[in-house]
């Protein structure tokens, strides 16, 4: 019996079928991935809080952006603030190292309160719901929120040296599963207040959270800026379809880039795999400051 | 140059996976203040943590349960035992915090 050539296969697709292929392949890959995290997360939370005594980590102590909340008390005291451990600060490193050299992969990827994002917009498409609108002008000012969030934080978390936002935060308030081990404490509902105005404003608006009160976003789409990687539009292969638009769940406008998307891009690829027009989406390396550097003579995108 | 879109992706869980797995093999890995007590050991006021129950506390400190009780709830209202931990006495003993606490048992 012949085995089936791949090769041959894959050449007999449509280019629509190969797109849409690509298209399942990397979403799937996300959402595996994503939810692995997740995964890890809970099962963290649960070994925190059902083995008290043996140090297992809290969710506190396996966020990246501990490391930002302790940050200007470490640099100017040497210290920790309370409930940051050495992990937030591996972590925080990590996360600002990937993101300088292939952007800011770790929301659309890795992140587990963005997975639980995309879940809710996933619900949304179940239920029918239609998808709250946001004018440019008011997206672009609600993205500021994100910097202010993160200088009220620092603020605090600076002057009280403990970890300030905690009691608000409701990637702490879900994950932390305080609500399901020791419901009586009062001081959780002031997270999970914030929790559920985080789920209803989701289900309205793609990744509100992420979009306009991220702190850890915020910060990431400024190193995202000087990210070796990009991705790019080539203006005279792009035929202004807007498909890949509708695809971004953050609700940048990749068909406007000029050539490179925005730093708010967290990398999910959803433009990429869906533009029907090989070579007008691309990812870029290396780009330096949003301008890419040529090794050679034009890029494939270019060519094409 | 065009690249790959699993480029991203990949590069970042593997820098962030590696980046635990290398702090795990040199030790830097620490997820929690909470050290193992030997008994017997004096402890100083700055070593209490959140995590430490008051009796441990009281061994380390080398006083009695009862006084340090006392000291943390001096109304005696709130359902404090040598098994509170200092954490949860956050919770119970309105404006109680251990780093104020620690400048309490300092002076
Ligand atoms: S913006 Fe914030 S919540 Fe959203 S994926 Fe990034 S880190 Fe997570
Ligand atoms: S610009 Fe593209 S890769 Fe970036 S978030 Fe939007 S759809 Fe995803």
């Amino acid at each position: 019996m012949r085995t089936p050539n791949p090769t041959a296969r894959k050449s007999s697709l449509t280019r629509f079928q190969q797109r849409t292929r690509r298209i399942r392949h990397v979403k799937g890959a996300r959402h595996l991935t994503q939810l692995a995290v997740a995964v890890l997360i809970v099962v963290a939370a649960v070994r925190h809080q059902v083995e008290q005594d043996s140090g297992a980590a809290s969710v506190d102590a396996l966020c990246p952006f501990g490391a930002m909340e302790t940050l200007l008390t470490w640099l100017t005291s040497g210290a920790l603030i309370t409930k940051i451990h050495p992990s937030n600060l591996v972590l925080g490193l990590a996360v600002l190292v990937a993101t300088l050299l292939v952007g800011n992969a770790f929301c659309g990827w890795i992140c587990p309160f963005g997975a639980v994002q995309d879940a809710l917009t996933w619900v949304r498409g179940k239920l029918h719901l239609p998808a709250l609108p946001v004018p440019r002008g008011l997206d672009r000012v609600l993205r500021w929120g994100r910097f202010v969030v993160l200088a009220v934080i620092l603020y605090f978390s600076y002057t009280t040296a403990t970890l300030w936002f905690a009691d608000y935060d409701p990637y702490v308030a879900l994950f932390g599963l305080h609500w399901l081990f020791e419901p009586d404490n009062s001081t959780i509902w002031i997270g999970l207040s914030i929790l559920a105005a985080v789920v209803a404003a989701s289900l309205l608006v793609e990744r509100a959270w992420c979009r306009y009160l991220c702190p850890l976003g915020g910060v990431l789409s400024v190193l995202g800026r000087f990210s070796l990687f990009r991705i790019r539009r080539a203006p005279t292969t792009c035929t202004d379809c807007s498909l890949c638009d509708k695809a971004c769940p953050v609700g940048i406008e990749p068909s406007k880039a000029a050539p490179m998307v925005s730093p708010d891009c967290i990398g999910c690829m959803d433009c990429v795999t869906t533009c029907p027009v090989r070579g007008a989406l691309a990812v870029d390396a290396p780009v330096l400051l949003g301008t890419p550097i040529r090794l050679g003579s034009g890029s494939e995108a270019e060519k094409r | 140059m065009k690249t790959s879109v699993w480029v991203a992706p990949v590069a970042s869980v593997v820098v962030l996976f590696g980046s635990v797995g290398i702090a795990e093999l040199t030790g830097v890995w620490e997820v929690s203040g909470r050290t193992a007590l030997v008994a017997g050991e004096q402890l100083g006021v700055d070593d209490l943590k959140g995590w430490m129950t008051l009796q441990q506390a009281a061994d380390g400190l080398g006083m009695p349960v009862a006084e340090l009780i006392e000291l943390v709830d001096p109304s005696g209202n709130a359902g404090i035992t040598p098994d509170t931990a200092f954490r949860d006495v956050e919770d119970h003993v309105e404006g109680f915090t251990i780093s104020a606490f620690r400048e309490r048992l300092r002076r």
